[in-house]
């Protein structure tokens, strides 16, 4: 009986049914939108993160003798795996070109099948090609020994009292293919210079029998470990399969992994090269779930408020309706449990309808990257993430309903028990936030926050490339109590204006609005809690709905920025280092849509005093004039706050400007501009001269160059983190001797359009004439950004702003509904008096103008200063923190026309709802 | 009766109610002089508030006529009625149905408002009204800060704003204790006696109804006596 009574409770007043549902489905549809969003992004987040890694697992035999070969039909036939390519390294210990006088030191020499180089994409053969008799040999290899294709090979492994020689077939570029020096115990990989490759099946035929036979015993006269065979299988698995979290992703390729050592017990152990990948991915997409969670917060908060707003609305109704269910002999722990049952059903129904939003909201702004997300038949689908964001969004629906509708109808069905059944009129008492002073708390708690941040390093970049960034749940405290403490503070400060200007407002409005104009402006300002109620919800949902706007495009920006900061520019092309280009290759760079073209040395093996650094040499006009270097990137070196902070460790550097140090180097030929990461390490201070041990890698020699402090810098284009020392080009190529440059950076408009098509031009371009690596900012973001700082925030800021712009229509429509509904009899007595529905329209105009602009202007003031501390935040996340807000003009123009027109809409529905108005029963006595 | 100012013939209102028809007023004649202080009585729900209503423009009958100073209301629509009802009538509700957010002298006020009388003339006018019932103090007064008497005198110079033709009175005393009530009758039979302003009054307490020059009893939505005489 209890549930049916419920029922009807529900049922029998549809309007207030659908008023309590809205809100609870906009604030439960944003939620689950968000977590959805969230899951949608975790695949690309997952892939991400993994697209680095180029070789899955790594399985390497225990015993020499292992014959690996014979593994791999049964570990690539395993579920989950793609393929599966025996691998046999062997250490050498010296290598000649025959002719040549001058050995390499010890290598490595790994043997393959052909089929290797289809596989795995970590091996480009930059010239020749890959022959069953031959040797590929590696690009720093060829150049320190002077190989070319054609030339002989002879190599040397300890025990083995003849050498053997081997045609040169190929050159090989091992810039991808880090992950093949890993090895079974070290974290780090050992890699090595002088590779060579062979096919496994002459490895199996000339030395692995004789190798194995000396890995297996050892002459005496060796020392331990001084042979090196290590027999490997190389997993790739099929990664269309990976579940889209990255925990289970992780979880998955462990699980193949132990499968792997499963099969062939004792005689393989894997290393699982993803596992790092999928933690570094787990963290990100915590952090991202932390980071949407709460920009999304305001909304799920102000949608929760909306629905509390929308009870009071019919709370007279619900009043009668309990008054007449104790009339008939109900009792009050009877009609508490139907008002709890009520409450239930409709958290059940606003849940489920705030899931479907949430779908079709994320669906509708989310684009094919949420639909490929939701996409249930798509392979590797993710029922379990789905399914998890689902319930805690169902979850957080009962919650939300339990505070916003059960809670204040319960509370007043207690006052209603206990006081007995009365005419309860409205006290328009000041709200509870303004009787505590909750603005200023959160003021006050925010600007707590701030400081303990800036205190303990501000909002820094976490770490080195690489790392995982850790969004703490703490610093977004700081913006969500500014927000709500800065606009409570304002609509206090509004109200009392309101209420004190009432004669202006009423001048003001009566020349707007006629002479009922004058009532409205005296009715605002002697209703100014009132109207501040609404007032607030609207701004809030405004504020909210600018700060993520400024905020997305500040994300956006800022991804690309980081992205040029890796490239240096916008296009970058690496020659192989076999194949070194002086800067008078520029000219065939020149293409339609290159805005400019600079080429940049580098060397990796320079030394300070006994310590190897990365020098760059630059030609400062021409670099300028290509590469991305804003101000912040340098700082003031002879200010006293920049010694002082060099000399106290601290990061408090008095700020440079690129045109004060690139003036400086370009003035000074033996200039050299200084991380402040190694002045501080060396001591060194501008004006101070450094010297300098310059290599030539063609030569192999070192030469000293005497060169002279002239700035410091911070970050430097074309390099995240091994940029150490910046001399002028032609000095460091003059010094060095070695005219070959590392890279050339080029200028485009920027377009992700124009790189990707500049950069296929010049792939074609070069196509079976030289070997080069050609990078841009779109390919950077896609494959060694962070997961977290490459992701594509428009599904989620479009969904927000539908939400805003939903929540301030409706909301309005809600205010200006509920104000009519309160004043009904006020109204009716109008009509009585003779007021024409023009006076009644223009009077609901009027106070909805005066709620709809003063929360434009409130909404717009405080999103601002909302976005302004989200920025900041982005300073955790990206490289290069950010310098300003960068604000999306034309997408707030629009969000606020749309607003405006929404506020018109929702004011014309009600002035129409007014027109409905019965006098006589709008003057009936209760 | 030599001059009508307010005349029904065969006034119906009919309500439906579910698949019920009710009806609330089942033909009533009616014809009041200018100058006359008529109250209607009647037990509750006999159909007093509808025949005012009806009298005054806010409902529309089912059928049958009223006629206002020879115009009859039935060819009016919205927009008139509201015109007529702001220059020719005067309504005092039984809870007076102030604006709350107004203060006595606005609330006195809006009615010129609407008939777009200057703002001096009805600020002038509007100090006169509330010293006419006896309120010259409390002109800066909001509703709250008012006694229910004092409230209900602001209802009376309200309605008496526009100098309107008819004044019509719902139960103006009901919410009143019996003194309160004696001094608002007061002041309305004096408007009448002074004035001439015809008074069209519902009420059910038989005291207050006394002070009329008629009384009309109102029974099932038909006029069944007129001044005890049945009809």
């Amino acid at each position: 009986m209890i549930i049916v009574y419920a029922w009807r409770l529900v049922t029998r007043n549809l309007r207030r049914t659908t008023a309590y549902l809205f809100g609870l489905t906009l604030a439960v549809g944003l939620f689950a939108g968000i977590l959805f969003f969230v899951d949608a992004t975790a695949r690309q987040m997952t892939s991400t993160a993994i697209a680095p890694v180029r070789l899955d697992i790594i399985a390497h035999a225990t015993k020499p003798d292992v014959h690996v070969a014979d593994t791999v039909p049964t570990i690539a036939a395993q579920r989950g795996v793609a393929a599966a390519e025996p691998v046999i390294a062997a250490d050498f210990a010296a290598a000649v070109r025959v002719g040549g006088t001058q050995p390499s030191p010890a290598g490595r020499m790994f043997a393959i099948n052909a089929s290797y180089f289809q596989t795995f994409d970590i091996l480009q053969i930059s010239e020749g090609q890959f022959d069953p008799a031959g040797v590929l040999v590696s690009e720093a290899m060829a150049i320190a020994q002077h190989l070319k294709v054609g030339d002989s090979l002879q190599l040397s492994f300890t025990g083995i009292d003849q050498p053997i020689s081997l045609p040169v077939t190929g050159i090989i570029d091992l810039t991808n293919a880090d992950a093949l020096f890993a090895t079974a115990t070290e974290a780090e990989n050992a890699i090595v210079a002088d590779v060579v490759f062979v096919d496994i099946g002459w490895f199996r035929d000339h030395l692995q029998t004789p190798l194995a036979a000396l890995a297996a015993n050892p002459p005496t006269s060796l020392a331990p470990g001084a042979i090196i065979l290590d027999p490997q299988v190389h997993v790739k698995i099929d990664r269309t399969l990976l579940p889209a979290d990255p925990t289970l992703a992780g979880l998955h390729t462990a699980s193949l992994r132990r499968e792997v050592e499963r099969q062939f017990p004792g005689q393989l152990k894997a290393a699982d090269n993803l596992a790092n990948a999928f933690k570094t991915a787990a963290a990100d997409v915590l952090s991202a779930k932390i980071l949407f969670i709460f920009l999304g917060l305001p909304g799920v908060a102000l949608a929760a408020y909306l629905s509390k707003f929308a009870a009071e609305l019919f709370a007279a109704a619900q009043r009668r309706e309990i008054s007449l269910l104790r009339t008939r002999g109900a009792t009050p722990g009877q009609i508490t449990t139907i008002v709890a049952v009520a409450a239930i059903i409709l958290a059940i129904g606003g849940s489920l309808l705030g899931l479907i939003f949430g779908v079709v909201s994320l669906l509708v702004s989310g684009g094919a990257q949420a639909v490929a997300a939701l996409n249930p038949f798509a392979p590797g689908f993710d029922w379990g993430l789905l399914g998890s964001s689902m319930l805690i969004a169902f979850l957080a629906g009962l919650v939300l309903t339990s505070f916003a509708v059960f809670l204040p109808t319960y509370s007043a069905l207690r006052r209603e028990i206990t006081q007995e059944r009365r005419a309860v009129r409205r006290i328009e008492a000041a709200p509870f936030w303004k009787r505590i002073y909750l603005d200023m708390i959160l003021i006050a708690a925010a600007s707590i926050i701030l400081i303990i941040t800036q205190l303990n390093g501000g909002f820094k970049p976490s770490g080195n490339e690489g790392t995982v960034i850790l969004l703490s749940l703490y610093i977004f405290l700081a913006p969500f109590f500014a927000w709500m403490g800065i606009t409570l503070l304002v609509l206090r400060i509004a109200e009392r204006g309101l209420t004190t200007a009432s004669k202006q407002l009423a001048t003001l409005f009566r020349k707007l609005f006629g002479e009922i104009g004058e009532v409205a402006g005296k009715s605002i300002a002697r209703r100014a809690a009132r109207v501040s109620a609404a007032t607030t919800v609207i701004a809030l949902t405004l504020s909210f709905g600018v700060s993520l706007g400024i905020f997305q495009q500040t994300y956006t920006d800022e991804k690309n920025l980081d992205a040029q900061y890796i490239v240096g520019a916008d296009v970058r092309l690496t020659p192989a280092l076999n194949s070194p280009q002086t800067p008078d290759f520029i000219s065939n760079l020149q293409l339609p849509g290159v805005n400019g073209v600079t080429a940049v040395a580098r060397d990796t093996q320079a030394l300070v005093g006994s310590e190897k650094n990365t020098v760059y040499g630059i030609d400062v006009p021409s670099f300028r004039q290509v590469a991305y270097l804003p101000d912040s990137f340098f700082v003031d070196g002879a200010a006293q706050q920049t010694i002082d902070a060099m000399i106290n460790r601290t990061t408090n550097y008095a700020p440079g400007s690129a045109q004060q140090v690139l003036d400086a180097l370009a003035v000074t030929p033996n200039g050299v501009i200084i991380s402040v990461e190694q002045a501080e390490k060396y001591n060194i201070l501008v004006g101070d001269p450094v010297l300098l041990h310059l290599y030539n890698r063609n030569s192999n020699q070192y030469t000293d160059v005497q060169a002279k402090a002239v700035g410091l810098f911070i970050y430097f284009p074309t390099s995240a983190q091994d940029s150490d020392f910046i001399l002028n080009r032609d000095f460091m190529t003059r010094g060095s001797g070695n005219p070959a440059m590392d890279t050339f950076l080029l200028k485009t408009d920027g377009a992700a359009a124009t790189n990707q098509s500049i950069s296929a031009s010049l792939a074609a371009q070069f196509k079976n004439v030289l070997s080069v690596r050609i990078q841009n900012t779109e390919t950077v973001i896609k494959t060694e950004e962070s997961s977290l700082t490459s992701l594509n925030l428009n599904g989620l800021g479009a969904m927000e702003r539908l939400y805003t712009l939903l929540v301030i229509s409706i909301g309005l429509a809600i205010f200006l509904l509920a104000m009519i509904n309160e004043r009904q009899r006020e109204f009716g007595a109008m009509r009585a008096l003779g007021a024409t529905l023009s006076h009644l329209r223009r009077f609901l105009f009027a106070e909805a103008a005066t709620i709809g602009i003063l929360s434009l202007i409130l909404g717009a003031g405080v999103g601002v200063l909302l976005a302004r501390l989200l920025v900041m935040l982005l300073g955790v996340i990206f490289t290069i923190p950010p310098r300003a807000m960068a604000v999306p003009g034309l997408e707030l123009l629009t969000l606020a026309l749309l607003v405006i027109a929404g506020m018109t809409a929702s004011a014309w529905l009600s002035a129409r709802q007014l027109a409905r108005l019965k006098v006589v029963e709008a003057l009936r006595e209760l | 009766m030599p001059d009508i100012i307010l005349q029904t013939t065969a006034l119906r209102r009919d309500y439906r109610l579910g698949r019920a028809n009710i009806t609330a007023l089942g033909g009533v004649d009616l014809a009041i002089g200018r100058g006359e202080f008529v109250a209607i009585m009647g037990p509750s729900g006999c159909g007093k508030s509808t025949l005012l209503n009806l009298l005054g423009g806010l409902d529309q009958p089912s059928s049958g006529a009223v006629l206002l100073d020879g115009h009859n209301l039935a060819e009016y629509n919205e927009e008139q009625l509201a015109a007529l009802r702001r220059e020719k009538l005067g309504f005092i509700f039984q809870r007076h149905d102030l604006f709350p957010v107004l203060t006595a002298q606005e609330n006195v006020e809006f009615p010129m408002l609407l008939a777009n009388v200057p703002r001096s003339e009805r600020q002038l006018r509007a100090a006169v009204l509330l010293d006419s019932v006896d309120l010259p103090d409390k002109a800066d007064h909001l509703p709250d800060e008012l006694s229910s008497g004092q409230q209900q005198r602001v209802g009376i110079a309200r309605a008496l704003a526009n100098s309107p033709l008819i004044l019509l009175a719902d139960e103006p005393t009901g919410n009143l204790d019996s003194t309160t009530a004696s001094e608002v009758i007061d002041v309305l039979a004096a408007l009448n006696r002074n004035k001439g302003l015809t008074l069209v009054m519902v009420t059910h307490d038989p005291e207050t109804a006394a002070r009329a020059d008629r009384i009309l009893q109102l029974k099932d939505g038909h006029l069944m006596a007129e001044n005890g005489q049945l009809k």
